[in-house]
């Protein structure tokens, strides 16, 4: 019983529906609109994005995954550097 | 820099030494600066073109890493000769990034290998250069050399630097400003020097610069990534 309420909760959670679902990058360097273009292109030709929006006043990029998709935090870094950029910290709120 | 290296034969190696060292102390010496255009981001394609009256150069660039790419560069400059032209397919490397929360710094190499026409003769032609930037949203500063060695025999070199300010600081969706103040030192060509302030506006991927030097040449950029 305890554990079919602890699973509805979760379920019912909108922390829990949004987990994996977004991600928020804060990144070094970008501080320049036109070199960082390559950043948002990047992210959107990865399959599992749905859309990247850059902020330089935040520093951040905030990735909204396709449903049932997942990106790495590996895979994160290396598209940054491909971009010109570094991850400072990536989260999964 | 003619009088320091005296007569001709010593001068074209004094100039050689000179421009060498001056690669090598740019390099050495320009750690917090750096520049984002001869390298964009991997796959990226970047068109860049700079003319002035006295001088013009187009560039296409192919990023085929984060860190190198391979451009097409076609240059026209006016010396007291005449005016000549270079072509060459050139090779440029990102030497160094630094990535920091508040700005970005670079410093790029290049080199070129490709021919040189001038008075209706086509020679062989070299050039080798650096380039060193460094920017924040708000503070951009800009430092570059070039040396060109040709078998018509007449070396060409200059050194451009930019301060860069900006009044605002733009979004990534909205469109930048930026007031910007050039120098460039040619001994060779028929201007050499030129002090030339400007306005630098860029949309996304599309960069527009102009301005008037104070000697009243005009100049007009204009660079865009696909």
């Amino acid at each position: 019983m305890l554990r079919v309420l602890l699973v509805s909760l979760l379920l019912s959670s909108p922390v829990a529906l949004a987990t994996g679902k977004v991600v928020q990058i804060a990144v070094k360097g970008m501080v320049c609109g036109f070199c960082a273009q390559g950043v948002g292109k990047l992210f959107k030709a990865e399959p599992g994005v749905e859309s990247a929006d850059v902020s330089l006043e935040k520093k951040s990029v905030r990735l909204v995954l396709k449903d049932d998709r997942y990106i790495t935090d590996a895979r994160i870094e290396a598209i940054l550097k491909d971009a010109g950029y570094t991850a400072e910290k990536i989260e999964r709120p | 820099m003619t009088e320091f290296c005296g007569s001709f034969r010593f001068r074209s190696r004094c100039n050689s030494l000179f421009h060498r060292l001056a690669l090598i102390f740019i390099l050495a010496s320009s750690s917090f600066w750096a520049s984002a255009h001869p390298v964009p981001y991997k796959g990226a394609i970047g068109v860049m073109t700079w003319n002035q009256s006295f001088m013009s150069d187009n560039w296409v660039t192919y990023s085929f890493r984060s860190d190198a790419a391979v451009a097409f560069r076609h240059m026209r400059f006016d010396e007291p000769e005449g005016r000549a032209r270079f072509t060459a397919p050139q090779l440029d490397l990102l030497v160094k990034r630094w990535n920091e929360r508040e700005w970005q710094a670079n410093i790029y190499a290049f080199g070129a290998y490709g021919s040189m026409n001038m008075s209706g003769r086509t020679r062989a032609a070299g050039l080798a250069g650096a380039e060193a930037d460094a920017e924040s949203r708000k503070y951009f500063v800009m430092a570059k050399y070039e040396n060109m060695w040709s078998d018509l025999g007449r070396p060409f070199y200059h050194w451009e630097g930019r301060l860069g300010i900006a009044p605002y600081e733009a979004e990534f969706n909205e469109i930048a400003s930026w007031l910007m103040i050039q120098y460039q030192w040619n001994p060779m060509l028929v201007r050499k020097n030129a002090l030339t302030p400007m306005v630098r506006l860029f949309y996304r991927s599309v960069l527009v610069e102009s301005g008037v030097s104070t000697d009243g040449d005009w100049m007009m950029n204009f660079m865009f990534h696909l």
